[in-house]
């Protein structure tokens, strides 16, 4: 009954929002953000508030865009924000973004990929920040 | 006069209720009267509102039949009460509206004329659907003491009046810069360390920004080209378009060693037309219920059709067939540039 009302009121919401548009999960001393579909100004607070879970259990995020279908200046702008917090604690940020996929074009073009490093998988990305340097 | 014509209405609303037996509706009337008189306070101001909430506090008591004054005598001040908060409400309302409005100003060019030295330049500047959601696109065009024509447009990442306010700061900056002739290198270096500097000072939630800044020289034979992380502009000429092609420099209020290198841009004899845009302008969907993004690939073929050079209509069409994939209005700012010689 109270999951019923759960996914009523979720489908009343937005009913073309994907439940795992965006996620959290802790692997070995980081955190991993992942999104899946399109993100833009209307996702920015979802994944801004992804990103404050994040910081309360670890110093360093992995941004896995490879499931991300489309990504704005917003999500970018998130990114950054993130990436001098964790340089600011002492942490790093990596982003999971395959080379010609959407948010890989995005990022190249912001020109950012010089201090947002991007990773082909997310084993490369988790490699990178435990790596710093 | 307002006033008198509102105690008309309500002398109006209360005449049925004396025609029916005041017994079968007692009760009804007044504070329906009452009411009345506090919305037009709230709506239309106390001094519009408390003499209608008056005339229905009598009407209630001396004509419809309450039992006595005390209780309907309370209205007036929470009728007057009311009508302070509804004033507040609407001057809020409208600074909101004028500051909004004047941010949106300072965002774009300052002359309404299209002609910009040897340069024709049409400007569209297209804000987010919502008047609330005021975002930070901005761009400008001027004449260098030189005869050469400096032309920019920019995104500031982010929205809001932050975003908006650090746009205008910015566009300020660039055009006091390119007037006085600053090479546009160092002019991004410039606006690249005063946004560092505003991250510092304010805390500022701005992340980045992008630029592209585009000179044509007097003589029209050439254009240089600088890119902040925005995306390029396209050359439109008879034969078709052209892309500038070199990598891009990064987007400014990232790192204080990032610099940036002009790219020069060869232009024809014949007619051309240079397109300078941001990026809302090909992030809509490409069918009202299909994916992100619209994408360049959709806009060169549509800029290639142009009779060259490309004109007001022209520029309204590439709006319109873009907003109309996305299924309405796009869901960020667009500006969208086209400079032709005159």
């Amino acid at each position: 009954m109270a999951s019923s009302i759960v996914i009523i009121s979720a489908i009343l919401e937005d009913p073309l929002a994907d439940p795992e548009a965006v996620s959290v999960e802790q692997v070995e001393g980081a955190s991993v953000i992942a999104l899946r579909g399109e993100h833009d100004l209307s996702t920015g607070p979802a994944i801004e508030a992804a990103c404050d879970s994040a910081w309360a259990h670890s110093s360093s995020i992995v941004f896995d865009l490879a499931g991300a279908t489309f990504i704005d200046s917003t999500v970018v702008g998130v990114m950054v924000s993130a990436r001098r917090r964790a340089a600011e604690s002492g942490g790093a940020v990596a982003v999971v973004a395959p080379a010609g996929g959407p948010p890989a074009r995005v990022l190249t073009l912001v020109g950012i990929n010089d201090v947002l490093p991007l990773r082909e998988t997310r084993d490369e990305a988790l490699r990178t920040i435990s790596a710093p340097g | 006069m307002a006033a008198l014509v509102a105690v008309l209405c309500e002398l109006a609303i209360a005449l049925p209720f004396l025609v029916i037996s005041p017994n079968t509706v007692r009760g009804v009337p007044g504070p329906l009267l009452v009411v009345i008189g506090v919305a037009a306070s709230y709506l239309l101001g106390p001094w519009f509102g408390v003499p209608v909430t008056a005339v229905g506090v009598v009407l209630a008591v001396t004509i419809v039949g309450e039992n006595a004054w005390a209780a309907p005598l309370v209205w007036l001040p929470v009728s007057a009460g009311a009508g302070i908060v509804g004033d507040q409400v609407r001057h809020g309302d409208e600074l909101r509206r004028e500051l909004i409005e004047e941010l949106r100003r300072g965002l774009v060019g300052i002359y309404r004329d299209p002609a910009v030295g040897r340069l024709n330049v049409v400007s569209r500047y297209i804000p987010a659907v919502s008047a609330q959601r005021i975002a930070g696109d901005f761009y400008g065009a001027v004449v260098q003491p030189t005869g050469d024509v400096a032309i920019m447009v920019g995104d500031v990442a982010g929205h809001g009046p932050a975003a908006a306010a650090l746009a205008t700061r910015l566009r300020a900056m660039w055009r006091g810069l390119a007037v006085a002739g600053v090479s546009d290198s160092e002019t991004v270096s410039a606006l690249n360390e005063t946004l560092l500097a505003e991250q510092q000072r304010i805390a500022s939630q701005i992340p980045f920004a992008t630029l592209c800044l585009a000179t044509v020289a007097a003589d029209l034979r050439s254009a240089q080209i600088v890119i902040a992380g925005h995306p390029p502009p396209i050359l439109v000429t008879e034969r078709g378009t052209h892309e500038d092609t070199h990598p891009p420099g990064p987007a400014i209020g990232i790192s204080a060693t990032s610099t940036w290198e002009p790219h020069p841009l060869a232009l024809p004899d014949d007619p051309w037309s240079l397109v300078v845009y941001t990026d809302g302008l090909v992030e809509g969907r490409t069918a009202p219920d299909g994916p992100r993004p619209y994408g360049r690939d959709r806009l060169l073929p549509m800029l290639a059709a142009f009779a060259v050079p490309i004109g007001e209509d022209d520029v309204d069409a590439v709006l319109r067939s873009v907003q109309d994939a996305n299924g309405g209005a796009l869901p960020d700012d667009v500006v969208l540039i086209t400079a032709s010689p005159r």
